[in-house]
């Protein structure tokens, strides 16, 4: 309980620090949200190939493992960015749901049914503009968010003990906000506000592997099929006039990705790259010159010196690190594709005899493009999930 | 479980309250994808169509009473007095006074008033002078001359106590016949305004001097019951018949001169916002006329009012938009122009354009009118620029185009 407590103050010490913009989610879709398990954020991302009690992969469906257990995990994301252009910088915050994860054993150890809701893009910008005119001076302000999130059902089978997979199909759904406002300093004038909203939906599938050779050795792979968007926005004019809605279609890309993973007695060491080919994303059948491919890929370390349950608590307490590095699917006007570079550091904490962990990560690091372009962001994130490992529907098996 | 669930409810309740919207120092060119400006180059249309015609008003709720002549609209007053129940049937009445507090007086001079009993039944609310021209006794039973005075109480005294103690005593009756006062006059070169029986101060009343059985003498106010002015516009021209093609632009409130302009918003594209409509008109100073005093000087209050679903303008049956708020600004003649350039004048100004723009509303045109038709003698005249076009009334709009949305743009 003391552990609950203590998660409900960090909670709500990081959440005034909610809320983060950042240039480059105006471009395509906005910022792909990158997440492979509670466990995984502090150690640079990486964990397609970790296949552990406690880690909720979320990226990779034939990493879960559940033992007899119904697993349940909720994450929280708080950003911080410094925006820079040229010589000034502001800071912004911004928070959100890192998805949520449920995971039910039908066949101990064997097949579990895995259902989740989980951020895929996210776009955050606001920003204003102003101007003299001869008999006033206007103000044009515009906030925009959203992006993209998946509600996911599926399978994981263990085919063998040192081999397991696992599916997912995907229900892809979001919205994407802009409210423009026009604002006068002569009240002759109309202020008025702009509010337009474009809702995508679409479906696609997930597969993943996890192959362990030995208890020492795992290797883990995943591909996200596209998905085809519906668009469909509507505009509400600053009249307040509703314009008819605008249909069209849009291409999320397919993604692939694979690790490794060394599982010591006492440490655990684990790398993944993972590419989303994002030069294919395609709106009404044309392509976006501004978009590049991401590619990311990341390594972490954790030490936990025990894994059993009736060791002293300080012994039970898992230590990351890693780091990450990330091509950005965005070009600058230069042509440069932007970048992001990540610093990791987390801490697991169990609760109920290893039936369940607090892992609370943060990150550290930097997005930015060639020098000549006048964006950069310097990043803080933190992140906190609770996995909860809960002795239900055991009458299955 | 139970504490599982409770973080669930905290960690989804602190997401409800973490959006923060800062503005960032710049990158607007990101989101400004067409690259359009802010507001486009304001554009100034000309009517396509005006007219103009006039109506006799009702003004019986109005707070004033107009009696007089001034350029080619004279009034008269009718009244009636069920208050004069107050007097006692069995008293002797020794003087009958009606006393008018000046509003305004518009030139100097006498007027030679004539009271005649009315005959026939009216309603405060609808009647006009069309309605009662023959419907009065044309045999004076008093006759009055009155130099109006403006700020103080104007008292008309009558001497044929024998009509006002008739009066007194048909007011008894459940069903009186007699049906009130008309004031009239053959000629006058002024007229005046007087507070009305629906004014808020100094109200219009009879004062009736009676001396009771008992031999005291009582004094009674009576305040009139009903009341109005009936206008008669003496131009030459018909009422309820348009002039579409005129060389003036004229809007009365006692003329009833009503203008109608219409513009074509065919330029603007349909999801246009307009954020400022400004309607200009030229004063044609030497025709117009608002009030004025050596202290200061009063405005005429001109209203705009979108016209329903009638595009021929036809005075009889032509319906004015009452759903939306309506621009109204004062006018004054010593100005060379006239524009609905107050604050509220120029945003509702900029509605009413906006439900045409939009195709909300069909564009019918507007009218111009007086704010409160038949409240005082006060006429305003534009040019309708027919014979200069420099003299044409202007509608000038600045306007902009919704911004181009996330996926305009591949």
């Amino acid at each position: 309980m003391k552990i609950y407590k203590l998660f409900i103050l960090l909670i709500l010490f990081i959440s005034p620090f909610v809320g983060a913009d950042s240039y480059y989610s105006a471009f395509g879709l906005g910022i792909p949200h990158y997440f492979v398990s509670p466990q995984a954020v502090g150690m640079g991302g990486a964990g397609i190939a970790v296949h552990q009690y406690l880690a909720l992969n979320e990226m990779n469906p034939a990493g879960v493992y559940l033992n007899e257990y119904t697993m349940i995990s909720v994450g929280y994301q708080g950003e911080i960015i410094q925006n820079n252009v040229r010589d000034a910088s502001v800071t912004t915050r911004q928070g959100n749901a890192s998805g949520f994860r449920f995971a039910i054993p039908i066949s101990k150890y064997r097949i579990a049914i895995l259902a989740g809701l989980k951020p895929l893009l996210k776009s955050e910008i606001s920003g204003e503009f102003s101007d003299q005119y001869e008999e006033f001076y206007l103000t044009r302000s515009i906030t925009t968010s959203g992006g993209i999130s998946a509600a996911s059902i599926g399978i994981k089978y263990s085919l063998f003990p040192w081999l397991h997979v696992g599916g997912l199909f995907n229900f892809n759904f979001g919205a994407y906000n802009e409210v423009w406002k026009t604002q006068f300093d002569n009240d002759t004038f109309i202020n008025t506000t702009s509010d337009i909203t474009s809702h995508l939906w679409g479906t696609n599938a997930e597969l993943g592997i996890i192959y362990k050779p030995s208890t020492l050795f795992s290797f883990g792979g995943i591909v996200r099929t596209s998905s085809k968007l519906t668009i469909e926005t509507t505009t509400v004019a600053g009249s307040g006039i509703s314009l008819p809605p605008i249909n069209q279609t849009a291409v999320y890309p397919l993604a692939l990705g694979m690790g490794g993973a060394l599982d010591f007695t006492k440490f655990l060491i684990t790398s993944d790259i993972y590419m989303q080919f994002w030069e294919d994303y395609e709106l009404d059948g044309q392509k976006n010159e501004s978009l590049t491919n991401f590619l990311r890929a990341g390594a972490g370390i954790e030490y936990l010196h025990s894994k059993d349950a009736m060791e002293a608590y300080g012994k039970r307490v898992a230590y990351r690190f890693g780091a990450s590095y990330a091509q950005l699917p965005f070009l600058d006007d230069t042509g440069k594709a932007a970048v992001e570079y990540f610093a990791t550091f987390g801490i697991g904490f169990p609760f109920n005899k290893n039936a369940g962990r607090i892992d609370l990560s943060l990150e550290y690091g930097e997005r930015r493009s060639s020098s000549d372009y006048q964006f950069s962001e310097e990043l803080i994130r933190i992140t906190a999930h609770v996995t909860s490992a809960e002795k239900w529907f055991q009458q299955l098996f | 479980m139970k504490n599982a669930f409770l973080l669930i409810a905290i960690v989804f309740g602190l997401l409800l309250q973490c959006t923060n919207n800062t503005p960032l120092p710049n990158g607007y060119e990101l989101l400004n994808r067409d690259d359009s400006p802010a507001l486009l180059p304001p554009i100034t249309l000309y009517p396509v169509e005006m007219g103009y015609y006039w109506k006799s008003a009702n003004t019986g709720q109005r707070s004033t009473l107009l009696l007089g002549r001034l350029n080619d609209v004279q009034s008269f007053i009718i009244f009636q007095n069920r208050n004069l129940v107050k007097v006692d049937s069995g008293a002797t009445l020794k003087s009958a006074e009606l006393v008018l507090y000046g509003e305004y007086v518009h030139g100097s001079g006498p007027i030679n008033i004539s009271v005649h009993p009315v005959t026939m039944d009216w309603e405060e609310t609808l009647v006009i002078w069309e309605d009662i021209q023959n419907g009065y006794d044309a045999q004076p039973i008093e006759q009055f001359e009155l130099e109006p005075k403006s700020g103080e109480a104007n008292r008309l005294t009558f001497t044929n106590l024998d009509f006002i103690t008739a009066w007194i005593q048909d007011s008894y009756h459940s069903e009186p016949e007699m049906k009130g006062i008309l004031l009239r006059f053959d000629r006058a070169e002024n007229a005046a305004e007087f507070s009305s029986s629906d004014a808020g101060a100094s109200p219009a009343y009879m004062e009736l001097i009676a001396e009771t059985t008992t031999g005291e003498l009582d004094t009674v106010n009576a305040f009139l019951t009903k009341d109005a002015s009936l206008l008669q516009n003496q131009d030459g021209s018909v009422s309820d018949v348009l002039n579409d093609s005129p060389e003036y632009l004229p809007v009365g409130s006692a003329s009833g001169y009503r203008s109608l302009l219409k513009f074509d918003f065919a330029e603007i594209p349909e999801e246009a916002t307009i954020h400022k409509a400004l309607l200009t008109l030229t004063v044609d100073q030497q025709n117009s006329y608002t009030k004025t005093d050596s202290a200061a000087s009063f405005s005429q209050s001109i209203q705009a009012h979108a016209v329903l679903d009638d595009s021929t303008w036809n005075p009889t049956t032509i319906k004015l938009d009452t759903l939306n708020l309506t621009p109204y600004d004062a006018a004054d003649a010593a100005s060379e122009t006239f524009a609905f350039d107050g604050s509220d004048a120029t945003r509702g100004m900029s509605r009413m354009v906006q439900l045409w723009v939009s195709n909300v509303n069909r564009n019918c045109g507007m009218m111009l009118y007086a704010r409160q038709e038949g409240m005082d003698f006060q006429e305003m005249v534009f040019y309708s620029g027919l014979e200069d076009s420099l003299l044409a009334p202007t509608l000038t709009l600045t306007y902009s185009l919704p911004p181009a949305h996330r996926f305009a743009q591949p």
